[in-house]
Parts: structure tokens; sequence; C-alpha cells
């Protein structure tokens, strides 16, 4: 995606004609980001919303200096992020030992799942870690940027990654144990 | 293990990473109702609004200036088919009258009595007055036996300070003291009188054979006929679109014509000619392409040789810079501007009303747009060595032909026999949608200030 300058001078201008072309052309790539942070469909659209109605509304503020489409990406990601702080502390148990014992995952097991399979099994993820898990492996923040955004030290960042990717793993051992019973 | 998790991030990265899934539309209607709360009065709006009030306020002031100089200026002429003991001081005396009638006085009946009570007391008044002849309206009562009153409105000014002197004997006169006094019992000379002062030609009461009545006629009728029967209208204007669309913007249109006008009597008029018509649409197109781009230099050392220095032993390596291109594979989104010429062809029907220098009129018509050129945008037509994968063109073209409804007035300013400048706003509703595209069918409708000149050609 890349967005004109002049496209760009016109959506800082409040032009609505380009804010609904600007919304034709990225809200789709948008709302996948929104759909693996959010924990429902009306979280997503709702985080979407919030996310664009961000952009529209400080696309004032933004110089130039960056990729713009960056700018625009990392808005969404913060709104998504910011979206369940309320939600900060639920917990989420994940038995460890026994995922450490399944450790069987392996690329061809992920590739061979649909998008909204995979998608599910993030959404499974409590908040915080889905938060870590989409900023480090989809976004590719650093774990120190992920301390900084989340107000969390860079441990606690690489400890939730791994419980996350645990969880992950997990899930799709079972997934693979039904589809072997299956045969 | 940390290759496999890293192969393992990689996979869910490249699953995730590009996903797109249309979010239901639902979102939008929601970003937009939230974007459009402070959007009302937005600088568009607000010109749009001080021009309209202007061109209410401005007429709306002058003729109600103009209504109260009338009143106080109210002419009556008497029209006298009398005998030839009337004279000139009579004739004073019964402009002075008119001169100095109220607005309320305008009952005829009232009028006469008080005349004629002034004419038995023989009263003689001798305040200079002065008379403007003119009317738009002619209206002739009580032409019972020997008296015949003409009202004139509209003032419309021949002759001011017109020094002629004449008292003849004859039934029928026409005295000219410090003005014009029609004493005549001929309605070919009043008509020909208002049908003159209608086509905003002075006339030079000087020039007019005063002996003798069939030569004013005949004078008169000459004037006439040479006076105004065609104008030339050169306009120009600027329109805004009053509409809106989804992702397309209709650009402010120009356009400069010629329309000749016929005047079918003293007020009502047709009007047609050619108008060409610049406009534009702005919108955007989505573009998918590849193209091979250079991504760096990297220097390859093509031989490795030896050499000695003060004993040492130096390696030396030739290299040659190499550059890397690959094909990149980008999604563009840009924007196209499409123009188009348009001959705009109205039939339109007007009235129009004659104060003065200032003139005021309406007008209303079918008017038929032909397309007769086309400028359309080719997105990245500038950018050489790519490959296209898909171009989602978002701006639809205008159809060739459409059709429009104007609703317009216009102040029209006289600058002197021949010219004339003209303001004039009109609406613009289209009947058919200005595209084809079955996605874009809407009614538009525009507002044009159209300015520009009048010329006045007698035939």
């Amino acid at each position: 995606m890349k967005i004109d300058k002049t496209f760009i001078k016109k959506l800082q201008k409040q032009d609505k004609k380009t804010q609904k072309a600007f919304y034709q052309v990225v809200s789709a790539e948008m709302y996948g980001v929104c759909l693996r942070f959010a924990s429902s469909n009306e979280d997503a659209n709702d985080m979407l919303q919030e996310g664009f109605i961000r952009i529209f509304k400080f696309i004032r503020n933004y110089r130039g200096d960056g990729s713009f489409e960056g700018w625009v990406r990392k808005t969404i990601v913060n709104t998504a992020i910011n979206y369940y702080n309320k939600e900060k502390k639920r917990g989420f148990n994940v038995d460890l030992e026994y995922v450490k014992k399944e450790l069987v995952t392996d690329e061809s097991a992920i590739e061979k799942l649909a998008f909204n399979e995979l998608l599910d099994i993030i959404r499974e993820l409590p908040v915080g870690y889905r938060k870590v898990f989409n900023l480090y492996i989809i976004e590719g923040y650093s774990h120190r940027e992920i301390g900084e955004l989340l107000g969390i030290s860079e441990n606690t960042s690489k400890s939730q990654l791994s419980r996350a990717r645990l969880a992950i793993q997990k899930r799709l051992a079972e997934i693979n144990r039904k589809e072997n019973i299956g045969e | 293990m940390e290759n496999k998790e890293k192969n393992i991030n990689e996979v869910l990265r490249n699953k995730f990473l590009d996903y797109q899934v249309t979010p239901p539309p639902a979102v939008w209607e929601n970003i937009e109702k939230e974007l459009n709360t402070s959007t009302i009065f937005n600088t568009r709006n607000i010109i749009f609004a001080a021009i309209a009030l202007l061109l209410i306020a401005l007429p709306i002031t002058y003729f109600s200036l103009d209504n109260s100089t009338n009143d106080k200026q109210k002419k009556l002429q008497t029209v006298q088919n009398s005998d030839t003991n009337k004279t000139s001081d009579y004739n004073k005396k019964s402009v002075e009258k008119a001169t100095n009638t109220d607005s309320t006085t305008n009952n005829i009946s009232d009028y006469e009595q008080e005349l004629e009570s002034d004419q038995n007391n023989n009263e003689s008044a001798e305040t200079e007055t002065e008379l403007i002849v003119s009317t738009s309206e002619v209206k002739s009562t009580n032409s019972s036996t020997n008296n015949e009153i003409v009202e004139v409105r509209n003032i419309k000014e021949i002759k001011q300070n017109t020094a002629v002197e004449k008292e003849d004997t004859n039934l029928n006169i026409i005295t000219l003291e410090e003005g014009f006094v029609v004493e005549k019992e001929n309605p070919g000379l009043i008509n020909a009188l208002a049908s003159i002062a209608l086509q905003t030609e002075d006339v030079d009461i000087s020039d007019l054979p005063l002996e003798n009545n069939d030569e004013i006629v005949n004078k008169l009728t000459d004037i006439q006929k040479k006076t105004t029967f065609w104008e030339y209208s050169i306009l120009a204007s600027p329109e805004f679109s009053l509409n809106s669309m989804d992702s397309v913007s209709i650009m402010s249109s120009y356009s400069l014509g010629i329309e000749p006008m016929k005047y079918l009597n003293n007020h009502w008029f047709i009007r047609s000619g050619v108008n060409i018509s610049y406009n534009g649409d702005k919108g955007f197109a989505k573009i998918d392409y590849m193209s091979n781009d250079m991504m760096g230099t990297y220097d390859d050392v093509v031989n490795v040789t030896f050499d000695s220095l003060g004993g040492k032993l130096i390696t030396i390596y030739h290299t040659k810079t190499v550059e890397v291109w690959d094909s990149i594979r980008h999604l563009v989104v840009s924007e196209i501007t499409n123009k188009y010429l348009y001959a705009n062809i109205p039939a339109l029907i007007g009235y129009k009303n004659k104060i003065g220098k200032l003139n005021w009129y309406v007008y209303a018509g079918p008017v038929v747009g032909l397309q007769i050129a086309k400028w359309i945008d080719k997105p990245m037509s500038n950018t050489e060595n790519i490959s296209i994968i898909e171009l989602d063109n978002k701006l639809p073209l205008r159809s060739t032909i459409n059709y429009q409804l104007w609703i317009g007035g216009g102040l029209e300013y006289n600058l002197g026999k021949r010219y004339s400048l003209v303001l004039e706003p009109t609406y613009k509703q289209y009947f058919k949608s200005l595209y084809d595209n079955a996605d874009y069918k809407i009614n538009t409708s525009g507002f044009a200030l159209r300015f520009g000149v009048n010329i006045k050609f007698t035939r």
C-alpha cells in the first residue's frame, strides 16, 4: 500500500470523499489487524471504527517524517491494544507442563489450517498474551518496544509470548490429535 | 529448536500479515456519522450562504428604495382633448399636480375631479416642474368625451430639461415645458411612446417634429422600429455542484457562452445559444503492479592479487559494483482527474422588468448538454517498465449527453444605449445522471453565477 502525498494532504484537509476512498482502500487490511487483536468480530468492528476516527482526527499531526502506511497501521494497532486495557488483568491458565510434553507442532500443521481456524486459536488466547503475540510475531515489534507500549517489562513480554506460543501449540496439538483419530 | 521456532513464527507471520477481510458496511456508516457531526459549518457552505444572502438582499434593498422614490414621483399625465382655450398654464398646473401627487392618490377618478376643480378655479400655477415621461405600462382610462388620463409607471427617463416651449391651439397639442407633456388623443402616439420607453433607448425629444401630429407618430414609430429587439448576452460563469458522491468529486466547472435574446413583447423574451462548459471529476484508482526496482548495490570481488610493499605482502581485491534488481509488487492509490468539454444549448423563456438603469428578469427552460471533448486520466501512464496486475478505476466516465433544467434570475445594469452588465444566479437540475455507470446514477444539481455583458442590436 502506498498513498500519494496529494491524497494525504486531502485527508489532512478532512476531505470527505478522500476519507471514504482511503477507507475503501485500507480498511480490509486494517480489519485483518483488528480481527487478530479482538476477541470477537464485534470488538474488531469497534476497534476499526475507533482506529479510523483517530486516523482522520489526528492526521493533521502527521508530518510526513516516516512512512504514512506505517503510521496508519501503528494507529490501528495502538487503538486495538488500548481497547482491552480495562481487561488487562484478566487471567488465563495454561497447563504449561502438558504443553511442553506435546511440542509436536511444526510449520506444516499451521499451514494446513485455514485463516479462520488460526484466528480462532489466536482469539482463545488471553488478551495480554494475544497482544504480545500479535505485536511480536506479526507486527514485528521488539520486546523492548512491546514493553514500552504495553507498560510491562521486557521479561514479562518474553514470558507472555512464550506462554502464548505454548497455548497455540497446545491447541494445534489437540487439533492434530483429533485429525489423527478421525483418520 | 530455535530455528524451528523462527520457522513457525515466519509461517504465522506470512499467514496473518497480508490477510485482508472486508469489514461490514456498518463500520463506515458509524465513522461517517462521527465525522459529520462538526462539518455543517464548513467554509464552502458559509461562502454559499453568504452569496445567496447577498443576491437576495441586494435586489430587495434596491427595489424597496426605488419604490419609495417612485411613490414621491408618481406621474400622472392628463391628456386632454380640450378646447382651444386651454393654455399651457393649465398644462403646467396639471403636470405639477401629477408630480406632487402622493402614491395614495392613485385613484384616477379622484384625481380627475381634483384637476377639474382646479380648472374651474382658473388657478394658475407657475411652479417649475420636471416631468419624466416613460412607461412600461400605459393605463388608459376614462376616455369619455374629451378626457383621457394616462398613468405612467416604472419611470424611464426620456428627456429632461428639454427647454422647448410650444403652445398650440390645435385640438391635439403637444406641449414641452421643462419636460414633456403629452396632450393628445392618439393611442398610436401613446403606444409609440410607451414602446420606446421600454426599449432602453433614450429619445431626444428635441429631435421630434412638433408641427404635426402625424409626423410625430411617424417619427416615434420610426424610432420604435430602430430600437432594440435583439440582445446578445455574452456570459461566463463558475458553477458549483450541490451534490456529493462517494469517491467522486465533481469539480467546479467554468463556461463561456453567447445567448441571443429575442423580445416577444415589452417584457417576455426567448433566449437560446450555446455555452461551452469545461467540467471535471476527481476520483482515485487502485493500482496493483510489478516493477523492476533497484534494491541497491554491492562490490563483487572478481580477482585477488598479491603484491609486496616494503617487504610486506599486500592483498589486492579487484571488485566491480553489482546492482541488485528485483521485481517488487506495489499497491498504489492514485488520484486521477477526468476533464470534459460540453456544449450546453438552452431554450429559455423569460420575463424582464425595467426600472431605470437597473433591470431585473427571470428565466427558465430546458437545456441539452452535448459532450464535445474529453480528457481521461490514465493512472501510472508516466511510469515506465511496470506490469499492471490489477487496475481498479473508481472514477466513472460521464455520459455524452445530459439534460438540464435552468431556473435563474438576473440583474442588468445599463451602461448606455448598447451595452449593459448582467449578473445571473442560476440553479441547474440535471435530469439524467452525469454518468453511464449504474453505480453512479444520481440526479445532480448545480449553482452557477453567470456574469457578462448584453449587447443590444437594432434591427
